[in-house]
């Protein structure tokens, strides 16, 4: 029964028109499109310090350890992350930021503020260190409260800023990473796809399949499998074929990519069995939500316009954590420019929550074996 | 028996789909479900095939209660659906192959049930097709094939011979007749009586969620005060002449259409003979003359008051 239905199903997938269009063509003609259009992004913008001004307040004195991790991203070099200034008041900083002598300053404190005028990469970059920063001091804090012994610890985690990886990095990345976001959630339309041809209420092929001596659980499953395979697949050959077009190099870490894109396809398939089994719209009507949903989710990771997945986590930050594409995304920014995997592991779980969660509405809404009218 | 539902109560809202709709099939039997569109036909399959809800009543297949997880009783029905219900990706072969896999796991059994099945509908030439590719009837004939490749015991054909041209539409029929002799129960739904008539063994009549008459069709007939339809050309028709022979004992009813006069006959022989009789009595001229039976159309004209294609 399971290969009847697997294999059947992966016949229909590779031979449909939609499913050529969007989970093989789009894509791939995307990540090419992307690829010329930033190709001199790094070539012409090669990375300068970050021009930021520190106010020197009672805090900044104070705190020894932000002190010095400031100065290590500031020590001249070939891996010098910012150019600092370090001013005595907020109106000198205001003036700086006003005049664009930097792009933004930091005033210390619990917690250090960054005051930008403009959203951009250097000022993203200027929080996510603050935020990292952060994250981890009230963890070491924390510790610190119980295991006083825990010192030595300390000093090698907060080594962590300062040593930055050899990898030339790819300024188009976030780009690339949402569009991965966008693929892993066009599954959708093969999740949609089995809900349809399984609801006799949805379609002339749902009531036929209806009437077969198979529970429909099963053969939603067994059908899942299949589709999720076909778009697996294709997720995959994507994402390294955006690797060689970047030339970057995240292969190394192919079995964290791999487990990403399954989770970012299951919460696609999952959006697109649930999208299914509500209501009884039209399957063209069912398909028009879920684009405009992948593309609007897409577009809040980043995919069109830089820096707004942070802004959105910033001012929004539920709907950043609930962004499927959004976390896709941050996953990957993770494996590619940090080397811990804290974070990494949260944007999975909630990746594998969500599609959970939209798997049991799923299973709710098709456990009706019998309808009111078809 | 083989199908055996009671007082059938299916309502959309305020309409009422199935009003106490009861139906009974004996095993071997081809019966035909006759109506009009709208009539209940394709709902009361859907009820007892527990894919609708229903409202009231009882259902029972092979005398056992029928559920949507009664995958015992599944596994011996076929259905044919009104619409074709196919994958557009698949070819006819692997269609067929996909839905008789449904019933059948056995690899090598189902491998011959597909041949046995492209064979049956005559769709050799065609089994590398994509349903795209297929004519109207050769459609019908992959939607029958998917239906019935894995030997079901019972077998509803809900309208399989819908815009189909008559040369498919006689090859169905036929192929319909062949699954009975070969042992299938048919229940065969339709709003063309002259397939009823010339496929079923028993016919039940259906109008407005109800059953009006069943009966064979020799019964249904018999039912109706009409015998035969008789119309004569006229040469020189005279309008007074359909009110007179009204009054005759022979006829029912008579009506003139230009120079068509149309007698419906009461029950009993010699009819024809006896408006001959009148014709030469009252030295009327005539050309041509026909005779007709009457059909299951004057039984729903009778009860209803309406064709059957109303």
């Amino acid at each position: 029964m399971f290969a009847n239905i697997y294999k059947h199903r992966l016949l229909c997938s590779v031979r449909s028109l939609d499913v050529l269009v969007w989970t093989w063509i789009f894509p791939f003609m995307l990540a090419t499109l992307f690829h010329f259009a930033f190709a001199n992004l790094d070539a012409s913008d090669t990375f300068q310090p970050i021009r930021t001004a520190m106010i020197h307040n009672t805090s900044y004195a104070q705190n020894v350890p932000f002190r010095d991790a400031l100065e290590s991203l500031a020590a001249g070099g070939e891996h010098q992350m910012i150019d600092l200034t370090v001013v005595s008041s907020e109106q000198e900083a205001d003036e700086l930021l006003k005049n664009g002598t930097v792009v933004g300053y930091i005033t210390p404190g619990d917690p250090a503020k960054l005051t930008v005028r403009e959203s951009g990469l250097e000022q993203s970059i200027l929080q996510a260190f603050l935020d990292a920063y952060q994250q981890q001091y009230s963890a070491m804090d924390n510790i610190a409260a119980k295991r006083p012994d825990a010192a030595a610890l300390f000093q090698e985690i907060q080594g962590q800023y300062t040593q930055e990886s050899d990898q030339t990095r790819n300024s188009a990345a976030p780009y690339f990473f949402a569009m991965i976001g966008m693929v892993c959630l066009y599954a959708c339309f093969q999740g949609l796809v089995t809900v349809v041809n399984m609801q006799a209420n949805l379609s002339r092929l749902g009531a036929r399949v209806s009437l077969a001596p198979v529970s429909k659980i099963k053969m939603i499953f067994y059908d899942s499998l299949a589709g999720l395979t076909v778009h697996y697949l294709s997720c995959s050959l994507v994402v390294l074929y955006i690797c060689m077009l970047m030339k970057i190099d995240m292969l190394h870490d192919l079995p964290l990519i791999l487990i990403v894109c399954l989770a970012g396809s299951l919460v696609g398939y999952a959006l697109g069995t649930a999208v299914g089994a509500i209501g009884r719209m039209k399957e063209s009507v069912k398909s028009g939500i879920l684009i405009v949903f992948s593309l609007t989710m897409s577009f809040m990771a980043g995919l069109m316009v830089e820096g707004i997945n942070y802004q959105i986590q910033t001012h929004a930050p539920l709907l950043s954590w609930i962004n499927p594409a959004a976390r896709v995304a941050d996953a990957f920014y993770r494996i590619y420019y940090y080397d811990t995997y804290g974070l990494y592991l949260i944007d999975l779980a909630i990746l594998v929550a969500m599609a959970a969660a939209l798997f049991l509405v799923s299973a709710i809404l098709l456990r009706r074996r019998k309808y009111e009218s078809i | 028996m083989i199908v055996n539902a009671q007082n059938l109560v299916k309502r959309y809202g305020e309409l009422v789909a199935l009003d106490h709709f009861s139906l009974q099939v004996e095993e071997g039997e081809i019966l035909g479900l006759l109506g009009p569109n709208g009539s209940g036909k394709t709902t009361a399959i859907n009820c007892i095939l527990s894919l609708l809800d229903y409202d009231r009543g009882t259902i029972e297949l092979f005398g056992q209660p029928m559920r949507p997880d009664a995958y015992n009783l599944k596994q011996q029905i076929g259905i044919v659906m009104q619409d074709v219900a196919v994958f557009d990706e698949l070819t006819v072969q692997e269609n067929i192959d996909y839905f008789c896999g449904l019933y059948v796991p056995d690899k090598k059994r189902r491998r011959a049930l597909v041949e046995e099945a492209i064979a049956f509908t005559g769709l050799e030439s065609h089994r590398k097709f994509r349903p795209k590719k297929l004519s109207g009837g050769l459609l019908r004939r992959l939607n029958i094939a998917c239906g019935i490749a894995h030997k079901p015991r019972l077998i509803f054909f809900d309208e399989p011979t819908v815009a189909v041209d008559p040369q498919s539409r006689n090859s169905i029929l036929e192929g319909i007749k062949k699954l009975n002799r070969e042992g299938a129960t048919v229940v065969y739904t339709s709003h063309y009586m002259e397939e009823v008539e010339q496929l079923c063994s028993r016919i039940v009549i259906m109008d407005q969620g109800r059953t009006i008459a069943s009966g064979t069709r020799e019964e249904l007939k018999a039912m109706i005060g009409a015998n035969e339809k008789i119309r004569v050309e006229l040469l020189n028709p005279d309008p007074q002449l359909a009110a007179s022979l009204s009054r005759q004992p022979f006829a029912q009813n008579a009506t003139l259409d230009e120079n068509i006069l149309t007698i419906y006959c009461r029950n009993g022989s010699h009819n024809l003979l006896a408006v001959m009789d009148y014709f030469q009595a009252h030295a009327i001229a005539f050309g041509k003359v026909y005779s007709e039976p009457p059909t299951l159309n004057d039984v729903f004209l009778e009860i209803t008051g309406k064709q059957l294609r109303d």
